[in-house]
């Protein structure tokens, strides 16, 4: 049994279902956040869970105990928001001991849990200003203590880091992190950062229009991503996709997409879900580090034009339009593996992501020490290992599961 | 030769801007001069009446300096109706109007601006609607109820009511107010556990403070001076508050003028030192919020 569950919730605002969650189960100690695009109902979840709103219909259920009717206080839940809301009358000290106030613990006690948490979030000194006399991070650490100081059951975060700078944001969410270890309270953090979630998170509950796309931990939902949204949303950059025909030939899958073609290995053959079959077209998904580059590769998947090359520093990328070849590299289903029959270039194969119709943008790590430049030729080869496939219809992958767990 | 042209145009229309803008903000100067003089008029008329004898008084010809100063008019009035005993009910009556009326206004306000119930906007303008309805319309069906609550001659017929919701006005004001306190801090403090009247006494009072004097000295000042409900309801001149007892000064035959303006004076004078005590804190509310904002 979970800490906490969401059975069946589901909350309208006028009609408009802003959330839809079926089932989510969190045990205790969990660091889960919630992450998706912004508006799709991150914070109403969040306010739903802290009894700030009450569900149109479904169950809130803490330590087994349905707990919809119960106040936020009732539930001992804390929660940090996106913009501090800090007290801005009172003093930091009393930001943080009001809530040990309304509950009537003696005076000397609520000097001195104040006193430990402030000590712990290092704002000791800090503790007769004013929150407007404050910086972000600081005021952020002041959200942090007033959350902290009493012991919650459940720590609900909204987006704490959106309003920091990108330096800070980096050391408070370490600072989250070990937090979270010290203290071991089950945490429910809601960002649209997908590398803040992939930092943080024990598990992602990933959310789009209300609804829940997939939970996984950080690794499952990038390696497996359960479908296009979940794929395009983890990992940065955005994974490659394509859009590809399939043929088969002498009992080989071919995908035939703009600028590629490349046969299918059988162990991925087997982890086609359902019939085992391929429909006729499907959404071909590969990660930039994935894809190999070069300018001459053995076994190249396809060839393309360099139009851009992406210097990060640690790691650069290249970003290369296929379908667009020089002379000297076969075309598109070039038939030198017979059976094959070249159907391609009919320019219903742009991808997802196409620049214009009839190419396809596909984005690679740059290996060599040299830069790209624009308008070289090179040729990629994807590996095999690492594909996705998804039904272009629905969205949905059609791999059961991911090469990890092969 | 066209830049020694050019420069004394330029400083011409320059100087002609200048002119003009000394030349407005000498009639701005001369318009309030002449409206703040004749609303000080009537209010030097009664400081050089009071201290007037009663010959000065009457005599066909007015002059504005009292001669001789007669200091005792002051003294006289005092005695001329029991003004202590009145002091004593205006303060009754003035200061438990003032607890009834602004907190019931902020307790009622709270719950339009923050509480989230079916037919809430429906009823603020049913609120807003009763601002239009003349006093007197109401006033014998609300007599005739009081009446027969057994108020009639007494003190409570003035200061329940105010309890009763505080003024359809001054709960708009507050709500108003209230309405820019952003909603997250009432959800943070809901989250730290207060109930809705913690929060309206923990978080919204406290940051309102500016609006909450501004209500305060509107029921400070609607009461001190209220005229009308203490003439319909109180009977017997023991109960009477000053400004009904202020009356007494005028009888059938003849109107002390000097001893009613010099007890007209010491019944303003609190009313002047209100204003500013609460000038200053309106002040210091409007800085406080600006760096809030
Ligand atoms: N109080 C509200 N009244 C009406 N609609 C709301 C309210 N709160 C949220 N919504 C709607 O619900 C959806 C989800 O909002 P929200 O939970 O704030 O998204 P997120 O936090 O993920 O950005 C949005 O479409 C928003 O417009
Ligand atoms: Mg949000």
């Amino acid at each position: 049994m979970g800490d906490l569950v969401l059975s069946r919730v589901m909350k309208k605002f006028n009609d408009n279902v802003a959330v839809e969650i079926d089932d989510l189960e969190i045990r205790k100690g969990e660091f889960i956040v919630l992450l998706g695009p912004s508006g799709c109902g991150k914070t109403t979840t969040l306010r739903l869970i802290a009894g700030l709103e009450s569900p149109t219909r479904g169950e809130i259920i803490l330590d087994g105990k349905v707990v919809n009717a119960l106040s936020p206080k009732e539930r001992n839940v804390a929660m940090v928001f996106q913009d501090y809301a800090l007290y801005p009358h009172m003093r930091v000290y009393d930001n943080i001991a009001l809530n040990l106030r309304v509950d009537r613990v003696p005076k000397d006690e609520i000097d001195r849990r104040v006193h430990e948490v402030a000590r712990l979030l290092n704002i000791e000194h800090l503790l007769s200003r004013r929150p407007r006399a404050m910086s972000g991070g600081q005021q952020q650490r002041v959200a942090l203590g007033r959350a902290i100081v009493r012991n919650p059951r459940l720590f609900l975060m909204d987006e704490p880091l959106s309003n920091l700078d990108a330096k800070l944001r980096l050391t408070m969410r370490s600072e989250i992190k070990k937090l979270h270890t010290r203290l071991g309270t089950t945490t429910i953090y809601v960002t649209h950062d997908q590398e803040e979630a992939m930092v943080l998170a024990d598990r992602i509950v990933i959310l789009a229009d209300g609804r829940v796309l997939q939970i996984g931990s950080p690794e499952d939902v990038y390696e497996n991503p359960r479908n296009v949204f979940v794929a395009r949303f983890i990992g940065s950059p955005e994974m490659n996709l394509a859009d590809c025909r399939v043929e088969s030939a002498d009992g080989d899958a071919w995908l035939l997409g703009e600028g590629l073609r490349l046969k299918l290995p059988a162990d991925v053959m087997t982890r086609v879900a359902g019939r085992g079959d391929l429909p006729a077209r499907v959404v071909l998904g590969v990660r930039p580090r994935n894809v190999k580059v070069g300018r001459e590769l053995e076994d190249a998947d396809g060839a393309g034009e360099v139009t851009f090359f992406e210097r990060l520093g640690e790691v650069n990328y290249v970003h290369v339009e296929t379908g667009k070849t020089g002379a000297g590299m076969d075309g598109p289903g070039g038939a030198s593996d017979g059976g094959v029959r070249d159907t391609a270039g009919d320019g219903a194969g742009a991808g997802v992501g196409a620049d214009r119709p009839g190419t396809t943008v596909l984005v690679a790590r740059w290996d060599e020490d040299r830069e790209a430049r624009a308008g070289e030729q090179v040729e990629f080869r994807l590996d095999r290992a690492h594909i996705h496939l998804f039904d272009p219809a629905s969205g949905m992958s059609l791999l059961t599961c991911g090469p990890r767990s092969r | 030769m066209v830049g020694r042209v050019g420069i004394p145009r330029q400083s011409a229309s320059r100087r002609t801007r200048r002119m003009r803008a000394i030349l407005v903000k000498t009639l701005v100067y001369l318009v309030l001069l002449v409206g703040s003089s004749a609303l000080l008029t009537p209010f030097l008329w009664m400081v050089s009446t009071s201290l007037k004898g009663y010959d000065q008084v009457v005599a066909s010809k007015f002059t504005w300096i009292p001669k001789p100063v007669v200091w005792s008019n002051y003294t006289r009035a005092l005695e001329f109706i029991p003004f202590w005993r009145y002091l004593g009910n205006t303060v009754l009556v003035t200061s438990m109007c003032l607890i009834g009326a602004l907190s019931a206004s902020a307790v009622v306000a709270y719950g339009f601006a923050k509480l989230r119930a079916p037919g809430r906007t429906a009823l603020f303008g049913v609120l807003l609607a009763s601002m239009m309805l003349p006093g007197q319309v109401t006033m014998i069906p609300v007599f005739v109820l009081f009446q027969r609550l057994g108020w009639y001659n007494n003190l409570k017929a003035l200061i329940i009511p105010a309890f009763l919701g505080g003024g359809a006005f001054n709960i708009f004001l507050l709500r108003q107010f209230y309405m820019t306190i952003p909603n997250e801090l009432c959800d943070a403090a809901k989250i730290d556990g207060c109930s809705n009247l913690g929060i309206l006494v923990r978080i919204v009072a406290p940051l309102s403070k500016p609006a909450l004097t501004a209500v305060g000295v509107f029921i400070f000042v609607a009461n001190w001076t209220d005229f009308f409900s203490p003439l319909i309801y109180l009977s017997d001149q023991e109960k009477y508050t000053l400004a009904l007892g202020l009356r007494l000064f005028q009888s059938l035959h003849s109107t002390e003028y000097s001893l009613l303006m010099a007890a007209s004076i010491v019944f303003s004078l609190p009313i002047l030192v209100v204003f500013f005590l609460a000038q200053r804190y309106f002040i210091e509310g409007v800085t406080l919020t600006g760096m809030k904002g």
